[in-house]
């Protein structure tokens, strides 16, 4: 697949980088790293990146909010969830907030790629 | 929210995906599976401690607490890919302490999920300069995972009226 430019959400800078350096194995670039889900809304804003993996639990604005409102600016927004949080509802909400993948952390490399390609790929109509 | 919070229930689930985590993530022997749980009204911490919250239908604080042997070798192994410059280093351990509690309660939140109401959680600190937990009653719970390179000393606390 193609290299993607993708936004890093995580309030942790350790899963920062193992994220980061997990997606430039796969070839894509990491273009954006936020740390909250309000500075992930404006950042997202002038990159524009192909895709955004997005953590949940965070200061300020959680990632199923900062998800909607990244999908009230840009219908076409691609965003996989990347948490630790277990609950089937918050997969759900996550879902129904617009986020096209779900990882579980401790993250599978070979999940993420996967993710990361099914939710590139995917036509979205909102 | 209820009124009172079935401690022991919630540690026990907890404790179960620690010793998941620690044994097939992050490879360590756990000696004692599953640890048992005692009730305490003082506890002395170990060298690296974090803490965080978790809240739905009831509220409650958990603490882990590291041995320096244990937070070294899961620093190790969790961060093991990574380039991390030797300047860095014990704020990177102090992460990976955040990220294991993180991993370990956001993993638990399906088995605390009460009729699908959702259980929230928050972001993990770490507690500096604290070297004890004291409460004026017994309302702290605690379970000691032993495992090859150190205990995790894991404690729960709600207020005194929530616990059963």
């Amino acid at each position: 697949m193609k290299s993607l430019n993708i936004q890093v959400v995580d309030d942790s800078a350790l899963t920062v980088k193992k994220i980061t350096q997990m997606l430039e194995e796969m070839g894509h670039h990491v273009v954006q790293v936020s740390n909250t889900g309000k500075t992930a809304v404006f950042d997202y804003q002038y990159r524009k990146p192909d895709l955004v993996t997005m953590d949940i639990t965070m200061p300020d604005m959680d990632g199923i909010t900062a998800t909607r409102r990244i999908l009230e600016i840009d219908k076409t927004a691609k965003i996989v969830m990347i948490t630790s949080h277990s609950q089937k509802q918050m997969v759900m909400d996550s879902i129904g907030a617009g986020a096209l993948g779900y990882v579980m952390k401790p993250i599978d490399p070979e999940k993420l790629k996967v993710s990361v390609e099914r939710a590139y790929a995917k036509k979205v109509k909102r | 929210m209820k009124d009172t919070v079935e401690a022991d229930h919630i540690l026990q689930a907890i404790t179960r995906v620690a010793c998941q985590f620690l044994d097939s993530d992050m490879a360590l022997s756990i000696s004692c599976n599953p640890p048992a749980i005692q009730l305490c009204n003082q506890v002395t911490l170990k060298p690296v401690t974090v803490m965080m919250n978790i809240s739905g239908c009831f509220s409650l604080d958990v603490t882990f607490s590291f041995d320096s042997s244990l937070i070294e070798q899961l620093f190790n192994v969790y961060c093991h890919e990574l380039v991390i410059d030797d300047s860095e280093r014990a704020a990177y351990i102090g992460e990976t302490a955040c990220d294991v509690i993180n991993i370990v309660i956001g993993n638990s939140t399906e088995l605390l999920a009460e009729d699908g109401t959702i259980v929230n959680i928050s972001v993990p600190k770490v507690l500096v300069d604290v070297d004890s937990l004291i409460m004026t009653e017994q309302s702290m719970q605690q379970a000691v995972v032993a495992t090859d390179h150190g205990d995790l000393m894991i404690i729960a606390m709600a207020s005194e009226k929530q616990l059963s």
